[in-house]
């Protein structure tokens, strides 16, 4: 992952702990439950697969004791030749004897490896994967292989993983050895189907969303455009005179937003899950800074003033003032001349003013220059400033605020933007993006164009 | 990695026959893991804190009977999983900006680094829940779970090449939130 080594480690480095504290508290409790619980040994699982297998079970222990008891006591584990694996003898062979006339130490060897044996179709009748597990691991080489036969059977893909590592390590020129055949039997057990489609969820194929668009009130908003955005796609819709939005049959993928936008509220973007889809699905939205209204209105955080001395909300007091966001001043088509006839208009309004926010840009960068050229050159009475690098808003951001209840999602969000600080305080969505602050020096609404005049007459009556 | 596994076999074993030092030593072993994985998803201390004590707990409940097939660490950190995931879905859940939790152990002596720290952390936990959840879950347990991708798609039962898709996504997304702001 190349150029990820840093994302990596900032997400790494913002992990958690619990106190000592915790911890204690959670042994305490899981001492209980564990001292609660009756211990019953596992019920033995008498399965077909390991009654059938019994027979040729025992035949091949008998064979592999007789086996061992012609070739000596136990040699250190080695690779195991083709030639040392037995076929299944003819059935006539099941007695379960040593030959008691050999040596003491082989015949007292064989009959430990015939307890082995045993106690291993003893687990395998109890399903106990981990315990053969074990002998897979310590046992000796009969015992291995009789319990890499068990877990063939009963043994999950992990287990035929294990099994393929013991068939490369202890037969590696044997395609057909016990541990190559128990690892194909689990393999062929799970078998996935061929061609599997990489980038798809499972469940369903379609995903419907659908509800009701509201705002702050919980009224529903009639004409709002709304997004949804799925890995390169995007689907938009329109809310109804009802406020009711409606997507039918969208892909499903791993990226999926979707993102209300009306004027005045900006583009609120959230994702939405697999369980939101083909169930209703609300939506409510919150105006642009919608958590000042009513109060004090949040400072200008200002790196520059280009055509007037520095103004503050303070100093503006007794002022209505109009706070203006156009993002990139000097891009044309941005409004700016919306801004130029609103003064004209007010121009003897001697108790009215017009901020205009640009966006934070890099000191002494050419884009400042540009807009210092702007400025000057620009006639209009109102003030330009540039706003702050968005670092400066920390203290000032709310909590970004998302509730889900059931079916009913709520978005209000105040985080940092890297258009700036004031941006970031005014939770600035969209652009053009315009607030009231009245006399008072109280934040009183965002402004949609359409209201500006109207909103601006009522507050200059105030 | 079969050392590992046998080690937790034999606890398992031992914890069947109601080995208390077996559960502590699975909980030393693979708290942390499940608690970075909660914690990632939910944003809140206490809300973390319940799901690592009911999926433990649980878990020891369930001891006597037991059968573990394949990973222990994996088997306990879907359970973290789907709890947390059950938390996010119920009703009035809210995900707030992060409260930072006081008995946290400090790792910096220096006060304003700490505070630079507390802050970057902050940020990358809103900026985490700010991307699809999908995205996020994959992120989580494999940086916080430690899960290796074949595992995540184990636990999340889509394929590899989903996993990669959405860890590779949602890095590139975590990473342009971030651009600027750490």
């Amino acid at each position: 992952m190349n150029g990820f080594e840093e994302i990596e480690k900032k997400v790494k480095d913002a992990g958690q702990k619990t106190s000592s504290e915790t911890d204690r508290r959670i042994l305490d409790d899981a001492f209980a439950a564990l001292e609660q619980v009756p211990r019953t040994s596992p019920t033995p699982a008498a399965g077909p697969f390991v009654l059938k297998a019994v027979a040729a079970v025992i035949i091949i222990a008998v064979v592999l004791g007789l086996v061992f008891v012609f070739t000596g006591p136990s040699r250190p584990t080695e690779k195991i030749t083709a030639d040392e694996i037995i076929t299944p003898p003819p059935q006539e062979l099941i007695v379960v004897e040593p030959n008691t006339e050999e040596k003491d130490l082989t015949a007292e060897t064989a009959v430990k490896l015939q307890a082995e044996l045993e106690q291993i179709i003893a687990l395998a009748r109890a399903g106990d994967v981990n315990s053969l597990l074990i002998v897979l691991e310590e046992g000796s080489v009969p015992a291995k292989m009789l319990a890499a036969n068990y877990l063939g059977q009963i043994g999950d893909l992990h287990i035929a993983e294990i099994l393929e590592d013991f068939a490369v390590e202890l037969t590696p020129d044997d395609a057909n050895s016990i541990f190559a055949t128990a690892a194909a039997q689990i393999e062929e057990r799970y078998a996935e189907p061929a061609d599997e489609p990489t980038e798809t969820v499972e469940i369903e194929s379609n995903c419907s969303l659908a509800g009701y668009i509201l705002n702050e009130s919980n009224e529903p908003l009639i004409g709002a455009s709304i997004v949804t955005a799925i890995g390169e796609e995007r689907f938009q819709t329109t809310s109804d005179s009802n406020g009711w939005y409606e997507f039918k049959n969208l892909p499903n993928d791993i990226n999926t937003q979707i993102i209300p936008y009306f004027d005045g509220y900006g583009y609120n973007l959230f994702s939405y899950d697999r369980a939101d889809c083909n169930s209703q699905l609300d939506i409510q939205i919150f105006p642009q800074a919608y958590d000042w209204f009513g109060q004090s209105a949040p400072p200008l955080l200002v790196r520059k003033w280009l055509n007037c001395q520095p103004l503050s909300i303070d100093t503006l007091k007794g002022n209505v003032v109009l706070l203006c966001f156009l993002g990139d001043c000097t891009k044309p088509g941005n409004h700016i001349d919306k801004i130029e006839e609103l003064y004209d208009y007010y121009s003897d309004q001697n108790d009215f003013n017009i901020i205009l926010l640009n966006d934070y840009v890099e000191p002494n960068s050419p884009k400042e220059d540009e807009l210092l050229t702007f400025a000057e050159s620009f006639e209009a009475g109102f003030s330009i400033a540039i706003d702050e690098q968005p670092d400066a808003a920390k203290e000032l951001i709310l909590p970004d605020y998302r509730r889900l209840e059931q079916n009913h999602l709520s978005i209000k969000r105040s985080r940092l933007s890297s258009y700036g600080a004031t941006n970031s305080i005014y939770q600035v969505r969209q652009r053009p993006a315009y607030f009231l602050i009245d006399r008072a020096g109280v934040l009183r609404t965002s402004l949609t164009e359409k209201d500006l005049y109207e909103q601006i007459d009522q507050l200059l009556a105030e | 990695m079969r050392k590992k596994m046998l080690e937790d076999k034999t606890l398992i074993y031992k914890l069947r026959h109601g080995d208390k030092i077996a559960l502590r030593r699975i909980y030393q072993k693979y708290k942390d893991a499940m608690y970075a994985v909660a914690y990632s998803m939910l944003n809140e201390p206490a809300a973390a804190e319940d799901v690592l004590h009911d999926v433990f707990v649980g878990f020891a409940r369930s001891a006597p009977r037991f059968r573990l097939y394949g990973s222990l660490k994996n088997y306990l950190i879907a359970c973290v999983l789907n709890r947390a995931r059950d938390m996010l879905r119920s009703k009035m859940y809210k995900i707030v900006e992060v409260e930072r939790a006081k008995n946290r152990p400090s790792a910096s002596a220096n006060p304003q680094q700490q505070a630079i720290d507390d802050e970057h952390e902050a940020l990358v936990t809103r900026a985490l829940s700010e991307i699809p959840l999908p995205q996020r879950e994959t992120i989580i347990l494999h940086l916080h779970g430690g899960l290796k991708f074949r595992e995540i798609a184990d636990v999340q039962k889509v394929s590899v090449n989903t996993v990669q898709g959405r860890y590779r996504y949602g890095l590139e997304k975590l990473r342009s939130i971030l651009d600027g702001q750490i």
